[in-house]
């Protein structure tokens, strides 16, 4: 299980990186390990704004569907479609190619209330 | 009679496994006070003795009990075809009728196999993209339709429904529809360019339905409405039937993003209203919305084509409050049916069925406006079924039909009754009913 | 070491599709009978089909081998066992099928109103009412599922009733539930909230007590739940709702192990719909179709689904309650079904009814003591006629579903797996009063093989099934390439 410490994370097991004004988001690697085969992703519209905390998409696999929800406030500036054929990459590099949307973000500071990846680590091995 | 797999030494074999003297202490941890209470339901029988209750059961009904078809010139959403013998052999086959659902594949390639034919055979009648392995009827087909619609445009609350809707299916819609507040319009008059048309505007409506054949079996030119209705942003959707697209053009071609239809003209009983198979189909970018099940195809372990379902994520037993819909069971052995019949008919048997549907009616008419008492009130194309103005009270007619051996239609208003014609009714059948509408309308009125 | 009587074929492999069999003429059915015609097009210009109708076309003996080779790729209760918990797969009479054939019940019109089918489902609503002690019983839902949907639009139609659907929006529902339960109660516009089952696997009105309020519309209670156990604590909780104004709902999906043992409304239930195929064996259809009958209290009665039928003298007449939330589906209901299910009540009897219900929490209870070792329930106390139970070998890396496919290699097909969710790789094991004591027992021991292969040789169990014309399914595939349905050209 990869821990990557260039993202933050929250609870909901979605990730944010910081680009300049951007965020790229994601899962990480313990959400899609437990999601299983990843065979489907549900996109915001571009341009939609959306608080932290909100949903903005679902990721499904055959057996379950789950709601993943903004890390940070901003407005969605693009999104992977290299997902749309290639859901896969998800499973394959959660914190690569597998990317899902980035965001134009207008609450920079939110990203100081994300875990870092040890922590996040903790929070995930008190899960089972 | 019962069917229980253990005699008593089994029972008694059981208990001991369990440490157990009595079967009452099974049940101990219920509300003890209130365990075995009377019924005042009869004992069971011999299946003898349950073949006799029945024969018992038709023997005290009334001399109109019971019609053979060919007399039964009654439609409104139940019509009599005929069913090929072969059809009721493969819908009364075991191997069908006791499987389960096909959730594991492995073991349900029949019935997988079967589901993804006939939604093949079933897109193919109504050249649409996608077929679900059935729902319930066409009624609450179209009533998830509507409901689907509106989850797409949920800021608007309006259906606007073209040509007679059977009135069940409407009252269906509506108590479907009533949590989500949808306000229903209809609009008979709807070809393309008359004024009525032209001054609604279709940016209030979610969807507009357009049914045709309608209820009062009216064929509807629907050439140039999607345009309209796409330009509206509303959702275009047909209500249909199987047979009719035989030989009508297909709601699939004529920009439809979702069709409904009843199935049961497919090779399903009448059987006193149901179970019946709806059917249900979209546009491929409205798929996961689409209510229901899906068999799909992909392969096993070794590379060999087979079949499952497919897209659960959108059902309740994955997705629970928020899934497309609360729909489990359907109608799968109804599908298969279906199947059956479009499997032995081919093209050619569909097409031939289709068209007597329109010649049936077709003579009806033009013999019946010869009878005075009977007049018809829409010109046009009928397919299936025929509504007639009468100057005598319908329901003293249908009375009087029914005394000489003919189910003869709905009285739909005081002076109006829904006839149906369909392949059982051969030429002299229809002479026969003719006459004794020719009768029944000469006659004095029963003072009831 | 291989359990006794492996059939040696368990189910052969499916045929080619329709459209891959060669083409042959098709059989005539119906008769030209051509009527003659004052000159009119029968299709006018523009509206025909403008594409044809591209079917295959085969002699009906092609058709008919088409069909019997799909039915013997099929596992059914006619030749498998299916100790399928939660969806009772017991025994279908043929008696039944045989009636349902009749000509006065399957060539009949649901607008003639003196068809004997009218009688036929007077005498099965007076008898469910009866035996759930629930008296105003509507036949119209299609399936449980729509049973459900009828049930809590009945709770909304008497809260509007009482002007109270604006405040009271939400219902509670266990966590162990069926996914119908909240897909059922967003559709009539509630609030879904879930219940955290209580250690024991139940509900307890501990449990219940902080989420019952002036919001509270009622609550949907599964019993025996879904873990096949009895919710002891039904009657408190059930006065704690109606204290607080809602309603009770029971989801009658395992009406199959009290039925005759207990009535439903005297510990407390307002509505419950019941699932025909599983309490009153009729065949389950590869997926339906099915019947769900909802049955509730005099005082909802006025909100029932209409028509109902109402006894006049020595025969039956329609109605719709006045407040009537409406139809759900045309004619009566699924008749068919119905008819089924009124063939087997009329030939079990009460006494029928009770023995079945008995003799399936004795073989429930059964199972369930016989794999103790080897698949012990998640949560042990007496059963009801199912048990659910925990997947020892998940740490050995043998899911759920490789046992669930290392069945199939038996001819016994898989229980229900993954549900309840509230159980990790649960194993829902129902077996049902049909089956002997014979095949219990093989089942017993082809479980203990499973078990003693997923200690000694997993890899049995993960690449099954082995027996089967196919290989394990590829569902990712199925849902990355949709694939449903082919082109005919």
């Amino acid at each position: 299980m990869e821990y990557k410490d260039n993202v933050r994370y929250q609870d909901s097991h979605e990730w944010a990186r910081i680009e300049g004004d951007v965020a790229v988001i994601g899962i990480s690697d313990y959400a899609q390990d437990s999601l299983g085969d990843v065979v489907f992703v549900e996109f915001p519209d571009l341009g939609k704004n959306l608080t932290k905390g909100q949903a903005f998409g679902v990721v499904e696999s055959v057996k379950a569907a789950s709601d993943v929800f903004m890390p940070m406030t901003g407005e969605i500036i693009e999104i992977n479609v290299l997902l749309k054929d290639n859901p896969e990459k998800i499973n394959q590099d959660p914190f690569g190619d597998g990317w899902i949307m980035k965001v134009k973000i207008s609450q920079p500071d939110e990203y100081d209330t994300l875990m870092s990846a040890a922590d996040y680590q903790e929070y995930v091995k008190g899960l089972d | 009679m019962d069917f229980r797999g253990l005699n008593e030494s089994g029972v008694a074999s059981q208990l001991k496994t369990l440490g157990l003297t009595d079967q009452r202490q099974l049940f101990r941890r219920l509300p003890q006070d209130l365990l075995f209470p009377s019924f005042d339901l009869p004992e069971g029988t011999s299946e003898q003795e349950l073949e006799s209750h029945f024969r018992r059961l038709l023997q005290g009904m009334t001399a109109h009990g019971s019609f053979p078809p060919q007399r039964s010139f009654v439609g409104g959403g139940y019509y009599y075809h005929y069913i090929p013998a072969s059809v009721n052999a493969i819908g009364s086959d075991g191997s069908f009728s006791t499987a389960y659902t096909p959730y594991q594949a492995e073991a349900s390639q029949g019935t997988l196999q079967a589901l993804f034919e006939y939604q093949t055979y079933t897109a193919e009648l109504l050249k649409m993209d996608v077929v679900n392995a059935s729902h319930y009827d066409g009624a609450t087909a179209l009533a998830e339709a509507i409901r689907l619609a509106q989850g797409v445009h949920p800021s608007r609350k309006k259906v606007l429904v073209l040509g007679a809707l059977n009135p069940e299916y409407e009252q269906i819609c509506r108590t479907y529809s009533e949590p989500l507040d949808v306000e229903f319009e209809f609009l008979d008059d709807f070809l393309p360019g008359t004024p009525t048309f032209s001054t609604i505007d279709l940016a209030l409506f979610f969807a507009v339905v357009a049914v045709t054949p309608d209820y009062y079996g009216r064929v509807h030119d629907l050439r140039g409405i999607s345009q309209l209705v796409h330009d509206g942003g509303a959702l275009f959707i047909v209500h249909t039937d199987p047979l009719y697209c035989a030989i009508f053009e297909p709601p699939g071609l004529l920009g439809a993003d979702i069709v409904t239809a009843e199935g049961q003209p497919l090779g399903i009983p009448v059987s006193f209203g149901g179970p019946y198979l709806g059917i249900f189909a979209l546009r491929n970018s409205l798929i996961r919305r689409m209510p229901g099940r899906l068999a799909g195809e992909t392969k096993d372990s070794r590379g060999n084509r087979m079949f499952v379902l497919t897209l659960s994520t959108r059902e309740q037993h994955i997705r629970r409050e928020k899934a497309a819909s609360n729909i489990c069971t359907n109608q799968g052995l109804m599908a298969l049916r279906a199947l059956a019949y479009m499997a032995v008919m081919g093209s050619p048997g569909m097409t031939r069925v289709a068209q007597a549907c329109v010649e049936g009616v077709e003579y009806f008419r033009q013999q019946l406006e010869k009878i005075p008492g009977y007049t018809v009130p829409s010109g046009g194309t009928h397919f299936r079924e025929l509504l007639v103005r009468t100057t005598k009270p319908a329901r003293h007619i249908v009375e009087a039909l029914k005394s000489r051996g003919f189910q003869g239609g709905i009285p739909v208003s005081p002076q109006e009754i829904l006839f149906s014609l369909t392949e059982v009714h051969a030429l002299r059948d229809i002479d026969d009913f003719l006459s004794a509408l020719a009768e029944v309308g000469s006659e004095a009125e029963p003072s009831v | 070491m291989k359990p006794k009587n492996v059939p040696q074929t368990i189910i052969t492999a499916a045929p080619p599709l329709l459209w891959e069999t060669s083409a042959a003429p098709a059989t005539r059915y119906v008769s030209s009978d051509p009527k003659p015609l004052d000159g009119t097009a029968l299709v006018p210009e523009g509206l025909g089909r403008s594409v044809p109708l591209a079917f295959s076309e085969h002699s009906e003996l092609q058709v008919v081998r088409h069909f019997k080779a799909l039915s013997q790729a099929n596992f059914s209760v006619d030749r498998n066992m299916y100790p399928l918990g939660s969806c009772t797969m017991k025994y279908n009479p043929k008696i039944a099928e045989a009636i349902a054939s009749w000509p006065e019940f399957f060539n009949a019109h649901p607008n003639n109103d003196k068809s004997p089918a009218l009688a036929v489902l007077g005498e099965l609503q007076d008898f469910l009412g009866e035996l759930t002690g629930l008296r105003a019983v509507s036949l119209q839902p299609a399936a449980g599922a729509q049973g459900e949907l009828a049930g809590v639009l009945i709770i909304r139609a008497a809260l509007a009733n009482r002007g109270e659907l604006e405040t009271r929006t939400e219902i509670l529902i266990p966590d162990s539930a069926h996914g119908t339960n909240p897909a059922s109660t967003t559709m009539a516009g509630f609030t879904p909230i879930t219940i955290k089952s209580g250690a024991g696997g139940k509900i307890t009105p501990d449990l219940v007590r902080p989420f019952i309020g002036p919001k509270t519309a009622g609550i949907m209670i599964t019993n025996p739940s879904t873990l096949g156990i009895f919710e002891d604590s039904i009657q408190e909780v059930a006065r704690m709702v109606h204290e607080a104004g809602g309603y009770v709902y029971g989801d009658g999906a395992n009406f199959n192990a009290i039925a005759g043992i207990i009535k439903p409304t005297d510990y407390g239930i307002d509505i419950m719909h019941i699932n025909v195929h599983k309490t009153f064996g009729t065949p389950h259809g590869g997926g339906g179709p099915g019947a769900g009958p909802i049955c509730v209290t005099p005082e909802l009665a006025q909100f029932l689904p209409g028509p109902i039928l109402e006894k006049v003298g020595d025969h039956y007449r329609a109605q719709t309650p006045e407040k009537s939330i409406g139809r759900l589906k045309t004619g009566w209901g699924n008749f068919g079904v119905l008819l089924r299910a009124y063939s087997y009540l009329i030939s079990h009897g009460i006494d029928g009814i009770r023995k079945n219900s008995i003799q399936a929490v004795l073989s429930g209870n059964y199972i369930m003591k016989k794999l103790e070792k080897i698949f012990p329930a998640a949560y042990p106390e007496t059963c009801m006629h199912e048990y659910v139970a925990e997947n020892p070998y998940v740490a050995g890396g043998v899911h759920t579903l490789d046992i669930a496919k290392r069945l199939l290699d038996f001819g016994i097909h898989a229980p229900t797996v993954y549900f309840p969710l509230i159980v990790k790789e649960a194993i829902m094991i129902e077996p049902t009063e049909s089956e002997s004591l014979e095949d219990l027992d093989r089942f017993v021991e082809v479980m203990e093989t499973i078990a003693r292969e997923a200690q000694e040789n997993p890899e049995v169990l993960k690449n099954a099934p082995h027996s089967l014309p196919l290989g394990r399914v590829d569902e990712v595939l199925a849902n990355r390439k949709v694939i449903v349905k082919h082109d005919l050209v």
